[in-house]
């Protein structure tokens, strides 16, 4: 038999404390059509039968209708107790629905519960003494011959199952994910977690409706992006358990693999993490004693079964016993796979995990457009390292059973069961604060009248002195002003835009608020000003010029040496001929030099096709920018005011990156030079393979593999990696974290170049460094990144002084923070140090 | 003419190697009778002496001729003469590239003539792959033809044949017997081509690039058949692979780069950087973006006509590329934009193509640098390659390469090379197959890799379902790479192909070596016309997919009811 060839996805899931409706998901998944191929687009539900959470929610699909009164007999009637029937809405036409290209099955879903006579035979053949594990199994079983009789052994694919957990459903088609919503209906429908997944797989026309995600366990659901290595060896490993997959595809083996740990075997949760996940190498050493002797007894016996390769699962279930519902990410080890998790406090608590942070932010914006009390940018957003000590590569959102009131709350721990929050105990501002308008205090007022003539850099500093510390309104009202002014003369928004983008990109003390709503104000704020700006080939003075999708066809010729061309990127295609990139390499190739692009959603390439020596290009990006952003970059600078996704600077020759934020994987992959400033941290394998003289600093810190095969020339003036290690706290200090590079492979295979960690503590252990060794710091090293510290010192107001040099209030030189890595070939006899 | 000759390998630099070995006995009386009686001047006096010369082996054919009652062992008076097969034959080559298949593909870059003489110079020795298949021309009557001397080293593979009456194994030996067209053969050698006896490089300009000859069919293949974007044909189905700068030298880079342009194909660069030297040759030179990214720039894949991605390497599939140490010398250092003398890594996968979806985002990545470009995606032969085909088709892909395990230069381990993937002539029918099932066969140009040694190989991989092949080992065995696999050892290629060290690599002088690969293109194109021909096809893009024309040894004959051998 012959596996389909899965491809990688697109994934989302969100968990929230209150039901929230299907139409949520529409958005995001339509952001995310790139990651997918129209051939199948699923969803799962959990918590969204309460009326029914005791019964079993048979769901079964109909490809062809006339075997339904066949398959309720056999399957249905004759097995279990039917409490209800009911068929799942859909919309009259399938040609309501543009896109679906093939008919998705017509969904019956049975209410049931156990035959007592039924079972009573089941218990007695297959010798069960349990009621409640014979009758899960019984529904196991009954669903696989369905299957088997309706679907996978025969060539006219008539019905299968869905999904038959309690408290939760599946729905899936030959299609896009949203379609999926709207042929069935679901806009309006309430649920505590929903799962969307996007497929792209590559066999050609036999795609399927049963092979689409996501596929169902028993209470669970998955979604997957990846590819597992090793399927035969699962399969294998599965078949001696006389477990046996029907959909061709590994998937449906990740959902088997769960289901057999924490089903059959009856593992907690961790263990059915550590099973399919193992922490390993240095991780493993650093764990507590107690879970070593666990996890080795854990991986002595499912080793085998642990799938291998890049993957990442999303998981949708419901625990029926204890009435709550429950939404799982889980990265491979090698953290192969993109993902970003977010939480967001408020009234209602919002989990997020996805495939790329633009589907999150569109997520979250959709629901602040219905929603006034939710804020558009999450509190914190964060990736997991797989297979480690730390989070254990997994983060689990249970959805709590009801209080005394109704009200559920929503929990977010990680593997090991600690805790993650937002900014809990800050008051949020009220409902509908981000689009008020309120009064500016009279202080305030004459505060930003004598500053009438300053810089935006002023008025900036001017802020965090005085206002930022204030309340809701206080702040709210000095941004309305800054965009109000903006719209007089270019000078004026010149300087509000340096104001209001240095209040999105510094970190500062903002006491008692929450810096994700104000960070909503600030872009939104953004927004409007570059929308006041004149279209392009408007007859007008000033620099700037403003272009949309509809300008496509203007004339870009810059009107003077300096302008400035703003785009508005939301009507954009995320890449291809038409993609804001094109734009942007058209307007440089008329002249144009300096770029605003704004409300980015995923758009990717940015700052790609210039060409070589386009030094003199400055592009700042608002909003998200999609994957490989300043990819081949050479002499431009690019300015990220947030966080940039995955594949940043891949082959970047010269030029300058910029990002106040977080950066995904494989950041400047194969980069050859050039200098490049990250405020917060990267995900796995910065640098790697990176070559020449690149320079980068990593201000927080990365999850695994950096700078692995680096060979960036000569240990002194060749290329290097700096990483500070640093975290922000809630007052906008810059504090250093426990483990300033967490991973095991530091320099792994380097042949070139150094490595900076500032580790004042010396926690940084030789076991980290896979093939490279420690040598000493000395000034010709401090010469060489002091400039690179300063520079990074004026873009983040990360002080060398008091955020790198000064450790517990001591003055330090700089050879005790800093430790120096090299490859081994250059350390030649390595010294230990520290 | 009358008695063919076997003129092969002829350079200034390299001592021939010949098949036989010919010696002159103490006994000799300098009598010259051998010089009058050979017809290929491997006896002669240097003007001035006496004494005769040293024979010239290399141009001697055989006891064939030198053991007839006219040649010159039998003419001898003091029987001082004595034509051995020569030892050198015994260590040319491997079973793949058998010492006939390195001798014939010499003459070719010699000559630019398919070889006249019969002697397996189509097939090697490996009694696998497309050594156990034949091209037949069942519906054309076949002219018998001379029997030319035989060879003894291979002819113990055809008593695996039994020849028969008109049995389909005697058609399939009648083919190969009239493959080389008679009358082609080349009388005196184009010496002097590099100063012969000088011992210096020289590329003078005697070395002008002959004109492709008029052939009467058409051999080329258009590489975008997407329907959109920008039409590139290339004059032949055959261009040349990827060899980075650091595997092999710019002076052999230049002269594959010269004769790609010269014959309106391309070449490709390999991973190691697109050094200056090659921009004149812009439009001929493939851009590969390996996975350690070496020498990928903004700038090369914006000048380059089509950019490859190369996924993995047929010759190791799943391990990534070492470049050990002592290759990297200062120039190569400098390319690549290391440190000199530092190993350097190509990671096993690109660690930003995990999945297809990557993959579609890296093909729109090349889209948003150089929107002309063509993409090719170079991928070994997994048992998946149809779905990997069909993926890198939907991402945008104009060319799937499939690159089998039989090719690689001594930089491959062997065990990666005969143990990894899928046979390229299982992989290459497996595509063609599904994507024309899944009806986009026409929407997309295969192209096979991997030990394609011939015309005969061209055209098997044509048949099998290929739009055209990819070479690489047989341009470098033009430039008289002697096959000899160590590519990898100390300063690299003794004979300054494979090494860019600046002693060695200046051997291979770009205008000879351009003009020997011309000739060896022209060579496989003259072979492919006449099978062309005789199989009735004005055009080699009727061939594709053909299996009809090709037998498969195992299955001829009685092996056809059912058992395998």
């Amino acid at each position: 038999m012959k596996r389909e060839c899965e491809g990688g996805c697109g994934v989302l899931g969100f968990a929230s404390s209150r039901p929230l409706p299907g139409r949520h998901l529409i958005s995001p998944c339509t952001q995310m059509h790139n990651r997918g191929n129209g051939k199948g687009g699923g969803i799962a539900v959990a918590g969204c039968f309460p009326e029914h959470k005791d019964l079993y929610a048979l769901q079964i699909g109909y490809l062809n209708p006339a075997v339904r009164e066949e398959v309720e007999r056999k399957f249905v009637h004759d097995v279990f107790h039917v409490e209800d029937i009911v068929r799942q809405e859909q919309v009259d036409d399938v040609r309501d629905v543009p896109g679906l290209e093939v008919t998705p099955p017509e969904v019956w879903r049975y209410f049931v519960r156990r035959n007592d006579q039924t079972l009573h035979v089941f218990m007695r053949d297959y010798g069960y003494s349990d009621h409640e594990k014979a009758e899960e199994e019984l529904v196991y079983r009954n669903t696989y011959q369905l299957n088997r009789e309706y679907y996978a052994d025969v060539d006219e694919k008539a019905a299968f199952v869905l999904s038959h957990g309690k408290n939760m459903m599946v729905l899936k088609a030959v299609s896009y994910a949203e379609d999926v919503l709207r042929y069935y209906k679901l806009d309006d429908f309430p649920a505590h977690v929903w799962i969307g997944h996007q497929r792209y797989p590559t066999r050609g026309r036999v795609w399927h409706p049963g092979g689409a995600h996501p596929f169902a366990g028993l209470h669970e659901a998955l979604v997957h992006n990846g590819d597992l290595a090793n399927y035969y060896a699962v399969r294998e490993y599965l078949a001696a358990r006389k477990i046996h997959p029907l959909f061709l595809t590994d998937t449906e083996v990740a959902v088997l693999l769960f289901d057999y740990y924490d089903r059959t075997l009856g593992y907690p949760l961790e263990l059915t993490i550590e099973a399919i996940a193992p922490t390993s190498e240095r991780d493993f050493d650093l764990l507590p004693k107690r879970s070593q002797r666990l996890y080795r007894a854990v991986r002595a016996a499912h080793v085998h079964g642990s799938p291998d390769g890049p993957w990442f699962f999303i998981i949708a279930r419901s625990l029926p016993d204890d009435d709550a519902v429950q939404l799982i990410g889980i990265t491979d080890t090698s953290m192969l796979r993109p993902h970003v998790f977010s939480i967001s406090e408020g009234d209602v608590r919002i989990a997020c995990v996805a495939s790329e942070k633009q589907a999150i932010d569109t997520f979250l914006g959709g629901l602040a457009a219905e929603d006034n009390s939710i804020c558009p940018v999450a509190d914190t957003y964060w990736s997991s390292r797989g297979g480690s000590h730390t989070d254990g590569g997994a983060y689990i959102f249970t959805v709590d059973p009801p209080s005394g009131n109704g009200s559920r709350e929503l929990r977010c721990t990680d593997k090991f069961g600690k805790e993650v929050t937002g900014a809990r105990d800050v008051p949020d501002p009220p409902a509908g604060w981000l689009t008020s308008k309120p009064e500016m205090p009279p202080m305030i007022a004459s505060a930003m009248d004598e500053r009438k003539g300053g810089t935006g850099k002023e008025i900036f500093d001017w802020f965090v002195r005085e206002v930022a510390t204030g309340s809701y309104d206080d702040v709210a009202s000095v941004i309305d002003r800054l965009v109000q002014e903006a719209v007089e003369d270019d000078d004026h928004r010149y300087r509000a835009l340096t104001c209001l983008t240095r209040m999105r990109d510094r970190r500062y003390r903002i006491a008692k608020k929450k810096r994700n709503w104000l960070l909503a104000r600030i872009d939104a704020a953004i927004d409007r000003l570059f929308d006041h700006c004149p279209l392009v080939g408007t007859e007008m003075s000033g620099r700037y010029r403003r272009a949309r999708f509809e300008d496509w066809d203007t004339d870009f010729t810059p009107h003077r040496d300096d302008a400035v061309l703003v785009i508005d990127a939301s009507g954009f295609p995320p890449e291809g001929d038409r993609a804001v990139v094109r734009l942007v390499v058209r307007a440089y190739r008329a002249g144009f030099r300096t770029f605003k692009v704004y409300r980015l959603r995923g758009d990717r390439f940015i700052g790609c096709g210039l060409g070589a020596g386009s030094d003199g290009v400055r592009i700042d990006c608002y909003g998200t920018p999609g994957d490989y952003l300043g990819s081949g970059l050479d002499g431009a600078e690019i300015i990220v005011h947030g966080n940039a996704q995955d594949q940043v600077g891949q082959i970047m020759c010269s030029g300058t990156l910029t990002i106040f934020g977080d950066v995904g994987q494989t950041f400047l992959y194969g980069a050859k030079g050039g200098t490049a400033y990250v405020l917060g941290n990267t995900g796995g394998r910065p640098l790697i393979n990176s070559v020449g003289s690149i320079r980068a600093i990593i201000n927080g810190t990365c999850l695994d593999y950096a700078a692995e095969s680096f060979m960036a020339g000569a240990e002194i003036g060749g290329g290097f990696l700096i990483i500070n290690g640093l975290r922000v706290n809630v007052h906008g200090e810059f504090l250093g974290l426990d483990d300033r590079f967490p991973g095991g492979n530091f320099f792994g295979l380097a042949s070139g170049g150094a490595g900076y960690v500032n580790d004042p503590y010396r926690r940084m252990t030789d076991d980290q460094l896979n093939g490279a060794g420690f040598v000493d710091f000395d000034q010709a090293d401090w010469e060489v990144i002091r400039p690179h510290l300063e520079e990074n010192e004026r873009l983040f107001g990360i002080s060398i002084e008091r955020d790198i040099l000064t450790v517990d209030r001591t003055r330090k030189w700089p050879k005790e923070v800093y430790r120096k890595v090299v490859a081994k070939a250059a350390a030649g006899t390595v010294v230990a140090h520290g | 003419m009358g008695v063919p000759t076997n003129k092969v390998g002829v350079t200034g630099i390299w001592r021939p190697i010949a098949r036989y070995l010919v010696t002159r006995g103490d006994a000799c009386i300098t009598c010259g009778m051998c010089e009058r009686v050979c017809p290929t001047n491997v006896h002669f006096r240097r003007p001035g002496q006496n004494k005769m010369a040293r024979p010239e082996s290399y141009r001697c054919v055989g006891p064939s001729c030198a053991e007839t009652p006219e040649g010159c062992v039998e003419t001898c008076p003091m029987s001082a003469l004595t034509v051995t097969e020569s030892p050198q034959i015994a260590a040319l080559g491997d079973k793949r590239w058998t010492p006939e298949l390195i001798l014939n593909t010499y003459r070719r870059a010699e000559t630019g003539e398919p070889p006249s003489y019969e002697e397996d110079g189509s097939i090697g020795g490996s009694e696998g792959g497309f050594d156990r298949m034949r091209v037949v021309a069942p519906e054309v009557p076949l002219e018998p033809i001379a029997k030319l001397p035989a060879v003894p080293v291979h002819a113990r593979r055809h008593e695996a044949i039994p020849v028969q009456g008109a049995s389909p194994v005697a058609a399939l030996k009648r083919f190969s017997e009239i493959e080389c067209p008679a009358g082609h053969a080349i009388d005196s050698v184009t010496e002097g081509a590099r100063g012969a006896d000088t011992g210096d490089t020289v590329d003078d300009a005697s070395t002008e690039l002959p004109p492709m000859p008029d052939l009467g069919v058409d051999l080329s293949i258009p590489l975008n058949r997407r329907g959109v974007g920008r039409d590139l044909t290339i004059s032949l189905p055959i261009y040349g692979g990827g060899m980075s700068y650091g595997s092999i030298g710019v002076q052999t880079m230049l002269s594959r780069a010269t004769a790609a342009k010269h014959l309106g194909t391309l070449t490709c660069t390999g991973e190691g950087g697109f050094p200056d030297e090659l921009v004149p040759y812009a439009d001929n030179v493939i851009t590969q973006v390996a996975t350690g990214l070496f020498g990928v720039s903004e700038e090369t894949i914006g000048r380059a006509p089509v950019v490859e991605f190369k996924y993995a390497q047929g010759a190791k599939p799943g391990l990534g590329g070492h470049l050990l140490a002592s290759k990297v010398n200062p120039i190569v250092a400098k390319q690549r934009q290391s440190v000199p003398y530092r190993s350097l890594f190509s990671p096993f996968p690109f660690h930003s193509v995990y999945s297809v979806e990557d993959h579609k985002k890296h093909v729109d990545w090349i889209f948003a640098i150089n929107p002309a470009a063509l993409v090719s995606v170079k991928v070994s032969t997994p048992s998946d390659v149809d779905m990997v085909a069909v993926g890198s088709y939907y991402a945008g892909a104009h060319i799937i390469h499939l690159d089998g395990g039989y090719g690689g230069t001594g930089a491959a381990p062997e065990i990666a090379k005969k143990n990894i993937a899928m046979p390229i002539e299982y992989a290459i029918p497996k595509t063609h197959d599904f994507l024309s099932r899944e009806g986009i066969r026409d929407d997309v140009t295969l192209i096979a890799s991997g030990g394609i040694r011939s015309a005969h190989d061209i055209a098997k991989a044509i048949a099998l379902g290929a739009d055209g092949v990819v070479i690489g080992t047989a341009e470098l065995i033009a430039l008289e790479c002697v096959v000899c696999r160590n590519c990898e050892y100390q300063r690299g290629c003794p004979r300054g192909i494979a090494t860019t060290d600046p002693v060695l690599s200046p051997f291979v002088g770009p205008a000879w070596g351009a003009k020997r690969i011309v000739n060896l293109y022209h060579s496989y194109a003259r072979e492919l016309a006449h099978i062309l021909t005789r199989l009735g096809m004005r055009s080699i893009r009727e061939l594709r997919g053909r299996t009809d024309v090709l037998r498969h040894l195992d299955f001829v004959g009685s092996a056809r009811s059912g058992g395998e051998r």
